[in-house]
């Protein structure tokens, strides 16, 4: 699904990533973990395309493209949804507005006609239920007003809305209380198929207990210091990133 | 040396002493008239050293000559059609009966000024002239309409008011004065667009008076598209008396300088004023927006929120006073000006002012100028949309909050749909 060979990516002046190696394959959760600082943000803008990231060295094939050519929109279009850490507020588009646009636009990447008004309204509708999202939220402009944990859901439904192969979550479980946690959860289980692929970054163990990863790496200091299995979330967890050799400065 | 505060610009009215004769109106209004030509002579037009013109330059139409157009009949014109009770249509300056449609409703008398009496056309002559240009529209008019609604009539359906500018427009002046009066307890939807060919250079000035009886209610469109070499120019002067409202939504994207002048004035309690509107410039374009609210009596309300987006070459200014005088406790008075820049090589002028003389009032105002958020607009990329859609979909949330409320839904559809065009002009298309 997604190959990540050798990447650096400079932000300014500074060179944040330092060389990632990263396969991914279909059906595989994989999470990053890593302190504040060692660039685990940064691989997610990069990966999804955001100005100002800047790729000095590496390759990245997303099921065989070369990922690095294409603008935001195209790797959105090609299947991949980026979950931000902090959704954005946008003032004057309702949520429903918002992704009925989302969707066509992919349909329309994809070579495919508009999704009929009533079949969407039907689509968003239910995803919303199911993930325990006030249907009067479609209604208001995106994010604006949410709470902190009203917003990942939001993204959550997004994510069932616009159903990408590959999803790369930026610290989705941060800021969420346990039920919320609960739900963007669920959320990301049942986007789980033998087809498709997630990326969680997380700062915390806890996310791990309800979406259990297939891998988990260390992310420090724009390198990935250490891989293992989901047992290395509880390692993390018990000793901290000084378990294995890793100062967390920001801790 | 002290600068000249007025442009000396004879051309701009030359044809006066021609034309005079053909003017409609009685001797009392011919008079006026006259007087009025006078006082634009002696006057000028006004340079940027005046400060309410400090950001409208009309030195490019004082250099130029504009004559009164010769009269047609419009019957090639195509008249923008919103759903309406009645309908008037001018062509260059003149109603085009063939194009209008003088319903029959009852409270509500409707006459252009082509067939207006002389009792009703002296009316004109009294109307006040505070300045020079609006002299020199009194002067050389050559059309316009009175609207009056009863006491109590609610007139059903909106009033629609079309002003064309058709070829053989170019260096032509188009001069229009309307006087609307609105009885006790009366309402009105009414909805005036302005639209012109492309490649003519001519001059659209339309002044209305307007006046509110206690309690009335008037809600205003106004859309303005007019030729890409056309100079704009609107103003309203709005009497409110107790009880009274006046609600004015506009849309400006048309003409090459453009300035729209509203002029309420709170003469009741517990009046209320709302002026919401978006401008639109790119290319050379000018659009300006110049408000004065004159709060002259206490418990009254008014809102204005103005939204500009500026692209490559455009030029904007918003000037708006709030004038709170000392009879006018309680009032309560906001503003909010705020400009987008699509491009650095735009600018946007603003200023906001208050003169407060009353002791217990609630005033705000704030002015911005800003550019997309950039990480917005990557959110919106990350979901598929193209870097198109996703200015245009953040611009037309900028402007949303102007259109949003209105419960007019043809007028709110056709208001976006011409924004929507407009991005697309610009490359920021959906």
């Amino acid at each position: 699904m997604l190959e990540i060979k050798n990447l650096h990516v400079k932000v300014g002046d500074k060179e944040i990533l330092k060389g990632v190696d990263l396969n991914i394959g279909d059906g595989e959760v994989h999470a990053i973990m890593g302190p504040n600082g060692a660039g685990k943000s940064t691989l997610s803008y990069a990966l999804a395309g955001r100005d100002g990231y800047e790729i000095t060295d590496g390759e990245v094939l997303f099921r065989g493209k070369n990922l690095l050519d294409l603008d935001a929109h195209e790797r959105a279009g090609e299947g991949m949804f980026l979950g931000f850490q902090y959704p954005v507020e946008i003032p004057g588009v309702s949520n429903m507005n918002f992704l009925k646009t989302a969707v066509n636009s992919l349909r329309k990447y994809r070579g495919e006609e508009d999704m009929p008004a009533v079949e969407l309204l039907k689509l968003v509708r239910e995803k919303a239920k199911e993930l325990d999202l006030d249907p009067e939220m479609l209604k208001r402009p995106v994010n604006v007003g949410f709470s902190g944990g009203e917003k990942k859901r939001n993204e959550m439904v997004q994510m069932a809305v616009l159903d990408p192969v590959f999803a790369l979550l930026d610290e989705t479980d941060s800021g969420l209380d346990i039920d919320a946690l609960r739900v963007v959860s669920e959320g990301i289980n049942r986007l789980r198929s033998p087809e498709k692929s997630i990326l969680l970054i997380t700062h915390y163990q806890r996310l791990l207990d309800y979406v259990v990863p297939d891998f988990v790496h260390v992310l420090a200091d724009g390198r990935i210091v250490k891989s293992g299995g989901k047992e290395l979330a509880l390692v993390l967890e018990k000793e901290g990133y000084a378990g294995i050799g890793i100062e967390d400065t920001a801790a | 040396m002290t600068l000249k505060r007025y442009i000396d610009s004879p051309a701009v009215a030359g044809d006066f002493e021609d034309v005079r004769d053909k003017l409609p109106g009685p001797v009392v209004l011919a008079d006026a008239r006259q007087s009025a030509y006078d006082s634009f002579r002696a006057a000028g037009l006004p340079g940027p050293k005046v400060e309410e013109w400090k950001y409208s330059n009309l030195t490019k139409l004082a250099a130029g000559t504009f004559s009164v157009a010769e009269r047609t009949d419009g019957a090639g014109a195509e008249a923008a059609r919103f759903s309406s009770a009645a309908r008037l249509v001018f062509v260059n300056g003149f109603f085009s009966a063939v194009r209008s449609n003088l319903a029959d409703i009852t409270g509500l008398t409707l006459t252009p000024l082509s067939k207006a009496t002389q009792d009703q056309l002296a009316q004109f002559a009294s109307l006040d002239d505070e300045d020079s240009l609006s002299a020199l529209n009194k002067a050389m008019f050559t059309d316009g309409f009175l609207l009056d609604v009863a006491d109590g009539v609610e007139i059903p359906g909106a009033i629609e008011i079309v002003y064309l500018a058709e070829e053989h427009a170019d260096r032509k002046a188009l001069r229009t004065r309307n006087l609307i009066t609105l009885g006790e307890g009366a309402s009105l939807e009414l909805i005036e667009s302005f639209r012109g060919s492309d490649g003519q250079a001519y001059w659209t000035q339309n002044i209305s008076h307007i006046r509110l009886a206690q309690k009335a209610a008037l809600h205003s469109y106004t859309l303005q598209q007019e030729g890409d070499k056309a100079v704009h120019m609107n103003r309203k002067t709005v009497h409110l008396a107790d009880a009274a409202s006046f609600e004015n939504h506009s849309l400006q994207l048309g003409s090459e300088m453009s300035r729209t002048e509203i002029f309420p004035v709170l003469n009741g309690e517990e009046a209320g004023v709302t002026l919401k509107g978006a401008y639109l410039a790119r290319n050379g374009q000018s659009q300006d927006i110049f408000t004065r609210m004159d709060h002259a009596k206490g418990h009254c309300q008014s809102e204005q929120v103005f939204r500009g987006v500026l692209d490559k070459g455009g030029k904007t200014a918003f000037q708006g006073k709030v004038i709170v005088e000392q009879d006018a406790q309680k009032t309560n008075a906001d503003q909010s000006c705020k400009n987008l820049l699509l491009d650095r090589q735009a600018q946007a002028n603003a200023k906001p002012e208050l003169l407060i003389f009353a002791d217990d009032v609630k005033c705000s105002h704030g002015a911005t100028v800003g550019e997309l958020d950039e990480m917005a607009l990557f959110y919106l990329e990350s979901r598929g949309l193209s870097p198109a859609e996703a200015r245009a979909m953040l611009v037309q949330a900028f402007l949303a909050e102007v259109f949003e409320e209105l419960d007019n839904e043809e007028l709110r559809e056709a208001f976006q749909s011409r924004i929507r065009d407009w991005l697309a002009a610009s490359g920021v298309n959906s």
